[in-house]
């Protein structure tokens, strides 16, 4: 790796960060397919990486929501039992699989995002207190936690929904839990890669810096740009990418 | 109370994981060393959940919490067994 290189990568992962800030999305879902796509990088270490970079995102938005007292600490431990689990498994279970499937199974998460990002995100209004469908919860959580692991994502995707729709936890708490949830999710899944020698962590490094600080540029752009726009425009990109992504697991 | 106590902890990690990776990072782009560093800044973030485990476990002792003491060992013996295999190497 050049310092050349180095640069652009930081380049790339400040790109990706500023733009999932923006978008209110995990990075890994643009980190997969920026290394896959454009840099041709296996799909096994880009999940690897993805799940580094991930990790350091989290800790920044973990510390933040914690701060300002908007997680559910004890919800967050309770669903992390099973969703730290799952993370192993999906962890153990990417090297067994082909990077085929990876990708189309990339594809579909990509896809089902455009979809999200297109007609604009379903959130439940929660009146009543009390959350609800605990046991249903803890077992769905197990699988967002081995998505995460095998597809390079956060899996705030699939973590607020359950939390917010499944569970009845109103949609801020639930997206602060999620982010708090995350780096446990993320570090435990990334083990196996390292194991297997998938994870470059000279790779990783830039990513980490660059994307840390294009969230940091995001959550200040954010106010200034239309959003609304911006996600349909997104949603299009990301349209492309499934596709892509599709065509290569096919 | 425990919130605040774990986001203590997340921003000392993260500090001092980014100072490390952020020197690695331009020490490798000026002169082509600095592996080490950014390795153990790297190690640092991976090494975050159990600061996070032990945090909360050291509470639920404290505040006689069944349940965090419970998830919390539970959780570092997943932990522990997802990253048995790479501690041990280094």
């Amino acid at each position: 790796m050049t310092p050349l290189f180095t640069l652009l990568i930081i380049g790339l992962g400040l790109g990706i960060g500023t733009f999932a800030s923006m978008l209110g999305i995990g990075g890994g879902l643009l980190i997969v397919p920026t290394l896959t796509l454009i840099l041709h990088y296996p799909i096994k270490h880009a999940i690897a990486i993805s799940l580094i970079g991930v990790s350091a995102t989290s800790l920044m938005a973990a510390s933040n929501y914690l701060k300002a007292g908007l997680v559910d600490v004890e919800l967050g431990i309770t669903l992390e039992s099973s969703t730290i689990l799952g993370a192993l498994a999906g962890g153990i279970v990417s090297g067994h699989i082909n990077s085929q499937i990876l990708y189309l199974l990339f594809s579909i998460l990509v896809l089902y995002t455009a979809y999200v990002m297109w007609v604009g995100k379903k959130v439940k209004e929660v009146r009543a207190e009390g959350y609800q469908h605990y046991t249903e919860g803890i077992g769905a959580s197990f699988f967002a936690g081995m998505a995460s692991a095998l597809l390079g994502i956060g899996g705030g995707v699939l973590k607020v929904p359950i939390m917010n729709i499944l569970m009845n936890v109103p949609v801020r708490i639930a997206v602060a839990t999620s982010s708090f949830m995350i780096g446990m999710t993320a570090v435990t899944g990334v083990f196996p890669y390292i194991e297997r020698g998938e994870a470059n962590f000279l790779m990783a490094a830039p990513i980490v810096i660059g994307t840390l600080i294009g969230a940091f540029i995001g959550s200040k752009l954010m106010r200034k740009v239309p959003t609304v726009i911006l996600r349909k425009i997104f949603a299009i990109i990301l349209l492309l990418v499934g596709i892509r992504m599709f065509l290569k697991g096919i | 109370m425990i919130d605040k106590k774990l986001a203590k902890a997340l921003s000392y990690i993260l500090y001092a994981s980014l100072a490390l990776i952020f020197i690695g990072v331009i020490t490798f782009i000026f002169s082509g060393k600095g592996k080490i560093l950014l390795e153990i800044g790297i190690y640092a973030i991976l090494l975050s959940p159990l600061v996070e485990f032990i945090v909360m476990l050291v509470f639920g002792i404290k505040e006689n919490k069944k349940k965090f003491v419970l998830i919390s060992i539970w959780m570092t013996l997943v932990f522990l067994f997802s990253s048995l295999k790479f501690f041990l190497s280094h």
